[in-house]
């Protein structure tokens, strides 16, 4: 273990995966019936509201900390994880924030951006099971579906490459008799 | 018939009055959840929270509100003598109302975070 992976998130990009899903889970439900489900699809569709921008910071507190948990061997104790930084502003400010993970010398640098990516992913999709979790069980397990395949691409990420072909040829490998 | 539904002094003080301020409660339970705050008097106030609504959303809103108000009055009038014109009345007073809660609760799309979606920054 010996490289440093920083994985930079931005807390406003994540926050407006899941408004623009749950916007087009209200808008579906509304085209069902415009004027009965009005007040049904305000309610599904998160942000705005303080209630509501208060709950997406407190499932995204928690969607950083089930992620550092997942990967608890591998996140960097020493380092400033900055998941403080996510609740400390309103949600639409711009705020970037970073977990750092140790990997191993033979960890493929390659991964890093999809690793983000996907640390993004599963963050999005734990918050949008959070949202429905209360309102459309049913759809809510489909999105923890989501984030653990989003994990277990985490996980493939973190797998080390081929270790380095030593100069030395195994046909050289001698033993001798005295 | 206009001779029956023309108000006497009592019918636009008291009975018009408080038909009024019945309508005004109607927007009050329906919109409840955006409503900040509400006076219903001689004047109606309704303040309701407005984030992601258009531009024009006041002027709109007051539209309806005051037509629900007008129309239900109306219609509870006359229900009293002419039930059959009442009907009318509540059935566009109904359409009003349920088109305020359409709009009213309309949100539009999340703002677009100005960060691209397709960037990440990632170092190892």
């Amino acid at each position: 273990m010996a490289k440093t992976l920083t994985l930079s998130l931005d807390r406003a990009l994540i926050i407006e995966g899941v408004k623009a899903d749950t916007y087009i889970t209200g808008e579906i439900d509304k085209s069902a019936d415009a004027v009965k489900n009005a007040a049904l699809a305000y309610n599904e569709q998160a942000g705005d509201d303080n209630y509501h921008e208060r709950k997406l910071m407190r499932t995204l507190r928690s969607a950083v900390a089930k992620f550092e948990a997942h990967l608890a061997e591998f996140v960097d104790t020493s380092a400033e994880n900055s998941i403080s930084n996510t609740l400390s502003q309103t949600s639409d400010q711009q705020t970037a924030f970073t977990i750092t993970v140790k990997v191993s010398d033979r960890y493929n640098a390659g991964l890093a951006e999809p690793m983000s990516a996907l640390a993004m992913e599963y963050m999005i999709n734990m918050m949008l099971y959070s949202w429905w979790q209360s309102i459309k069980p049913a759809l809510a397990k489909d999105y923890v579906n989501f984030a653990q395949e989003s994990l277990t691409s985490i996980r493939l990420c973190l797998a080390k490459t081929a270790p380095t072909a030593a100069a030395g040829d195994y046909k050289d490998v001698t033993g001798t008799i005295s | 018939m206009f001779s029956d539904i023309t108000l006497s002094s009592a019918e636009e003080g008291e009975i018009l009055s408080q038909y009024i301020k019945t309508s005004a409660h109607d927007i009050e339970s329906v919109l409840k959840q955006l409503i900040t705050q509400s006076t219903v008097a001689s004047d109606i106030t309704i303040s309701i929270e407005n984030k992601r609504g258009d531009a024009d959303f006041n002027t709109r809103v007051t539209d309806m509100i005051a037509m629900y108000i007008v129309l239900n009055s109306v219609g509870e009038y006359l229900s009293m003598m002419h039930p059959d014109i009442a009907q009318k009345y509540h059935r566009d007073a109904q359409q009003r109302i349920e088109s305020l809660v359409a709009y009213v609760f309309y949100k539009k799309p999340p703002t677009e975070a100005s960060a691209d979606p397709l960037t990440y920054d990632s170092n190892s």
